[in-house]
């Protein structure tokens, strides 16, 4: 019994050992961090991207594939300033705890002078970047991302959902004043920042479907429009709720007013999946390009993204509109780049705050970069409705600097 | 009044889905103890290799057809390959391993097919039907018409051929089973296969409705999960009740009962199906005696 | 971080008590080797790594609880990861909105664990295991939706943050990381002793009955379901206290920290660790923190992020086949071949029995 128990125990000591000695072989030993490296004139320039390619948000990840295109073909044409851009990238699965590991990776590690992230759970990294004065960007239009007294380093790329929701209500007052609105969104913060964004304007949806994100069967939640009274419906879900609810209601043969947000109005979140027809007749106040849509069929912007696509082996996901969005915030950051004085977080989000009537390749002809306000760089719309095979124009680029939107 | 009718009865079409998977969880689990949490990715495959059909050119029906006979063939793979390694007793590590399928199917299926969404042709046609004020879609018609022709199939097999009543000796005691020369082994592949051609059924029924995406089973396999503990597990009848019952009570909750909305329009359904396992333990059509302890 | 003895058999058959003082046993001697490795690490390696390690540590917490109600009480739960996250969200808010101390809002989450164990564990006792499967899963799936609708009180998408770190370092020659690591060490070290003087006691010898058949525990005097709910109680307990430690850890709560794919995970974790060992909860926490980053590190490429998940898959699947009483189990049994070959090479002992029935768990 005591030579069996000796014996065991130096086994499962031994054992103990050996897996300390193989986690520890996987770690970094401490010192040897290099946050220093950058200061080199012709070493490359770190920019960290923690961006969902897998999980419950997996469909998001050509928007990673652009925004490396860009940052390929900057470097092709040379780097900024001689200097390479290095983008590190990891997969965070859509898990915060993920998301905030990689962040700390890219900061103490690979010394980056700035994060890129999708968005909604990017809010999970601003503490930490805030603490190490490292800027953050993230993609997406979340209200929380313009709280940029309580997080200065963080900023956002796509204009906030609540004013495209108040040009909808201006839009409506104006236009159908007795409209009677549905509103389909997701049970997340994003339908709470839409129905302020409406109220703002006056505007209270007469019945709400907040469902979470995967349901697509909404047939029942159309009855209960329908017998309401509905007659203008108010999309903002992503891909496949919208699309699957639109071809629904085409195929009873309801057709009230329809209009789709901007981000799941492409052919990849929408259009792809309903078919065109359902969705003719619908509007909505864009500010980016489709890759997908006819209509920039002969565009050089979009052929020259095409090439980069390509060139970067990412053609797979070129006529992603996500993927054009990506390339658009790569060409951004470069821009931003190259018209810094430092090269490092202060510099860069101080050229980022100051875009000035700055074109990009994934916005709308007219539309621009502007000064930074609220975290936001984009705050011009165009109207436009499905013409069953493409979007078109309607009347004027709104502004909503201009509108009082947004002092 | 006319509204209440139809939303109960577009719950009651949602249900079909619960109640075609409940009904492959059901067999998977009276065969080999498993709950496969893995069966809604099961029933994904078999969509995506339907739509994979579709594009390459195969009409619809016969690509619905390979569709079934390859997700059988998976099933039966999956059970040689994989789950008879593991011990029936081991419920946790049965319930482990079909998480662990459900990841690698899910990484599989994301690999081949990409993770943006896919429409999916309806297999019926786009005609409505009016009736008293009612309306049904072709898709929701031709829906319930295959499900319930499944299910025909199924109780057919299980109760009327040799096949079923090996199948089901298997299933019920397997070493009596052997004593009588049954190889247990492959029945219980069988059982496998039928299970996944019922999945398959509820994969191609749901994806018209749902658009093809690698979650799109994600939510009909947790009601279906609830509509296996109301009907019993193990009770084919049962399952396929739970599942309509469940479609309806999320419907009608979602509805009517205030605060619910369309996110926590489950909880009326799962609270019923809760109480009534509190009261009747195996569900409403099952027998004690086939519950797991 | 002990490998504990294998205290009972769960047929009840007679064993004679573990007479020998604690540290001869070869489980407590271990335990002292790893604690003191796990003591060194923070004077090893980064700060990053150091933010890892504490998140493994958390988590085992949390799988060590479900450990306790999975591998000793025969309950299998889904649903442990929305009690992990209860336990997240009500330490955070005891801190952010009460301003209470870090150490009073770790005794917060423990009472809302306890709460929460006590009421699901009311109807949990009575449900056998494919019923109690459907109650933790829905408590699971329900908890991210409900911490969205009621987004006044829990913040919504952005969750509650702490602006500071919760457990800041009393010395200048530690950082916060380090004294992080340390305390999140120690908290984890004390879990795990608990919970084996536990499982060790009466109760759980009571428990092995259940265990092994209810009928059997009846006969034997046990009131099986109060026994059954205090084991639910203690379980919640602890997993709300390793999810303050978790919050604690990352600086925040956020609905999407805690999907239904959470509480599968951990039960993975659980699982595939050794459901019935305290080191396989650990060896658990680690895969499952581990591996996902892991794989995508080292597979390059267009697809990488699937791949990286097809492989987790695979590993895991692996493990529960291979080694089915867990990696621990596996590794436990491991070390009892190797003890026998060397006994048998040292000859000293005429041919025994083999000595492998006590740790086959099952």
């Amino acid at each position: 019994m005591n030579h069996q128990t000796r014996s065991r125990g130096t086994v499962a000591t031994f054992a103990v050992a050996t897996a300390a000695v193989l986690v520890l072989a996987g770690c970094t030993p401490r010192a040897a961090t290099g946050s220093d490296a950058q200061s080199a004139d012709d070493s490359p320039i770190v920019i960290g991207a923690s961006w969902p390619q897998s999980g419950p948000l997996g469909s998001v990840a050509p928007g990673l594939a652009g925004l490396e295109a860009a940052i390929a073909a900057a470097n092709e044409d040379g780097g900024v300033d001689g200097r390479e851009i290095e983008l590190v990238t990891a997969d965070d699965a859509y898990d915060p705890a993920r998301l905030v590991e990689n962040e700390r990776k890219f900061v103490e590690q690979d010394g980056a002078i700035a994060v890129v992230n999708f968005g909604g759970i990017s809010i999970a990294g601003r503490e930490y970047l805030g603490q190490k004065q490292v800027m953050g960007v993230s993609m997406a239009g979340n209200s929380p991302l313009s709280d940029i007294e309580a997080f200065p380093m963080q900023r956002a790329f796509w204009p906030d959902v609540s004013w495209e929701a108040q040009l909808q209500g201006k839009w409506l007052t104006e236009h159908a004043p007795d409209a009677v609105v549905g509103y389909i969104g997701f049970n997340n913060d994003l339908t709470e920042s839409h129905l302020a964004g409406l109220a703002a304007q006056g505007v209270t949806p007469a019945q709400v479907a907040a469902v979470p994100p995967g349901t697509a069967d909404l047939s029942a939640q159309v009855s209960q429009f329908q017998a309401a009274g509905v007659d203008t419906v108010i999309i903002n879900i992503g891909a496949p709720t919208g699309g699957a609810t639109l071809a629904y209601m085409d195929q009873i043969g309801w057709k009230p007013t329809v209009f789709l947000s901007s981000t799941v109005s492409d052919f990849h979140t929408v259009i792809n999946i309903s078919g065109p027809g359902p969705v003719e007749g619908a509007y909505s106040f864009e500010f980016f390009k489709d890759p997908s849509d006819p209509r920039y069929a002969d565009d050089d912007v979009i052929a020259q993204y095409l090439d980069d696509m390509e060139a970067s082996g990412h053609e797979k996901d070129a006529t992603n509109a996500l993927a054009l969005e990506g390339y658009g915030l790569g060409a951004a950051l470069v821009d931003a780049l190259s018209r810094t004085d430092s090269f490092d977080s202060e510099g860069l989000l101080a050229a980022w705050d100051s875009f000035d009537g700055t074109e990009n390749p994934m916005l709308r002809d007219g539309i621009t970069l502007e000064e930074s306000s609220h975290g936001r760089v984009i705050f011009q719309y165009q109207l436009s409705r499905f013409d069953g095979a493409s979007w078109v124009d309607e009347g004027e680029i709104e502004d909503v600097r201009e509108l009082g939107i947004v002092e | 009044m006319i509204e209440f009718l139809q939303i109960g009865l577009d719950g009651l079409m949602t249900g079909v889905v619960y109640a075609a998977l409940a009904l492959a969880l059901g067999v998977v689990f009276q065969g080999t103890g498993m709950l496969n949490l893995s069966q809604g990715e099961l029933a994904v495959v078999a969509a995506y290799i339907a739509w994979s059909c579709v594009q390459a050119g195969i009409p619809i029906w016969p690509a619905i057809a390979i569709a079934v006979v390859a997700s059988a063939a998976l099933g039966t793979a999956l059970y040689q390959g994989v789950v008879r390694f593991v011990p029936p007793h081991r419920e946790d590590s049965l319930m482990t391993l079909g998480v662990t399928l459900l990841l690698g199917l899910n990484a599989i299926i994301s690999i081949i097919w990409g993770t943006d969404p896919r429409g999916f042709p309806s297999p019926f046609g786009t005609w409505v039907v009016h009736l008293a004020g009612l309306r049904l879609t072709s898709q929701q018609i031709g829906g319930v018409v295959l499900v319930a022709a499944t299910m025909l199939v199924m109780a057919l097999l299980f109760t009327r051929t040799t096949f079923g009543l090996r199948l089901r000796a298997v299933a019920q005691n397997p070493r009596s089973a052997a004593f009588l020369g049954l190889r247990s082994g492959l029945w219980l592949s069988a059982g496998w296969a039928a299970a996944c051609a019922v999945g398959a059924v509820a994969g191609v029924v749901a994806a018209p409705t749902l658009g093809l995406s690698p979650a799109m089973m994600t939510v009909p396999l947790l009601m279906a999960l609830a509509a296996a503990n109301l009907g019993g597990i193990g009770s084919r009848v049962g399952v396929v009740v739970g599942g309509l019952i469940i479609g309806v009570l999320t419907a009608i909750g979602g509805r009517y009962i205030p605060g619910l909305g369309g996110d926590l329009n489950v909880v009326f359904a799962f609270a019923i199906v809760i109480a009534v396992v509190l009261v009747k333990p195996a569900g409403l059509f099952g027998r004690e005696s086939v519950v797991r302890a | 971080m002990s490998a504990p003895v294998v205290h009972t058999e769960p047929t009840g058959r007679a064993t004679a008590p573990d007479i020998r003082p604690r540290y001869r046993t070869p489980g407590f001697w271990t335990a002292v080797v790893a604690v003191a490795i796990a003591v060194a690490v923070p004077f090893l390696v980064s700060d990053y790594d150091l933010f890892n390690l504490s998140r493994v540590a958390a988590v085992a917490i949390g799988v060590a609880s479900l450990n306790l109600l999975t591998g000793f009480s025969g309950q299998v739960s889904l649903g442990q990861g929305a009690t992990f996250g209860i336990g997240g969200y009500a330490a955070m808010m005891a801190i952010r909105y009460l301003e209470w101390p870090v150490w009073v809002a770790l005794l917060a989450a423990i009472a809302v664990g306890a709460l929460v164990g006590f009421v699901i564990g009311l109807p949990a006792v009575r449900m056998g295991g494919f019923n109690l499967g459907l109650l933790t899963i829905v408590i699971a799936a329900l908890f991210p939706v409900l911490l969205y609708r009621f987004s006044d009180f829990t913040g919504g998408q952005a969750g509650v943050t702490l602006a500071a770190p919760a457990f800041p370092s009393p010395t200048d020659s530690l950082t916060d990381a380090q004294w992080s690591y340390l305390v999140v060490l120690t908290l984890l070290v004390l879990t795990i002793a608990f919970l084996d003087q536990l499982v060790a006691r009466r109760t759980g010898r009571a428990l092995s009955l259940i265990r092994a058949g209810r009928i059997l525990a009846v006969s034997n005097g046990v009131d099986v379901e109060r026994l059954k709910l205090q084991f639910f109680v203690i379980s919640s307990v602890l997993a709300a206290l390793g999810g303050a430690i978790f919050a604690f850890v990352l600086g925040l709560v956020v609905p999407e920290s805690y999907p239904l794919v959470f509480s599968i995970t951990l039960l993975v974790a659980s699982v595939v660790g050794g459901s019935r060992s305290w080191i396989g909860a650990i060896l658990g926490a680690a895969m499952v923190v581990y591996l996902p980053s892991l794989a995508s590190s080292v597979i390059p490429g267009e697809a990488s992020a699937y791949l990286a998940q097809l492989v987790f898959a695979v590993v895991l699947g692996l493990c529960v086949i291979v080694a089915s009483s867990g990696i621990a189990g596996a590794g436990r049994r491991l070390a009892s071949s190797i003890e026998r070959v060397l006994r048998e090479r040292r000859a000293t002992a005429p041919p025994t029995p083999p000595s492998t029935t006590r740790e086959e768990i099952r």
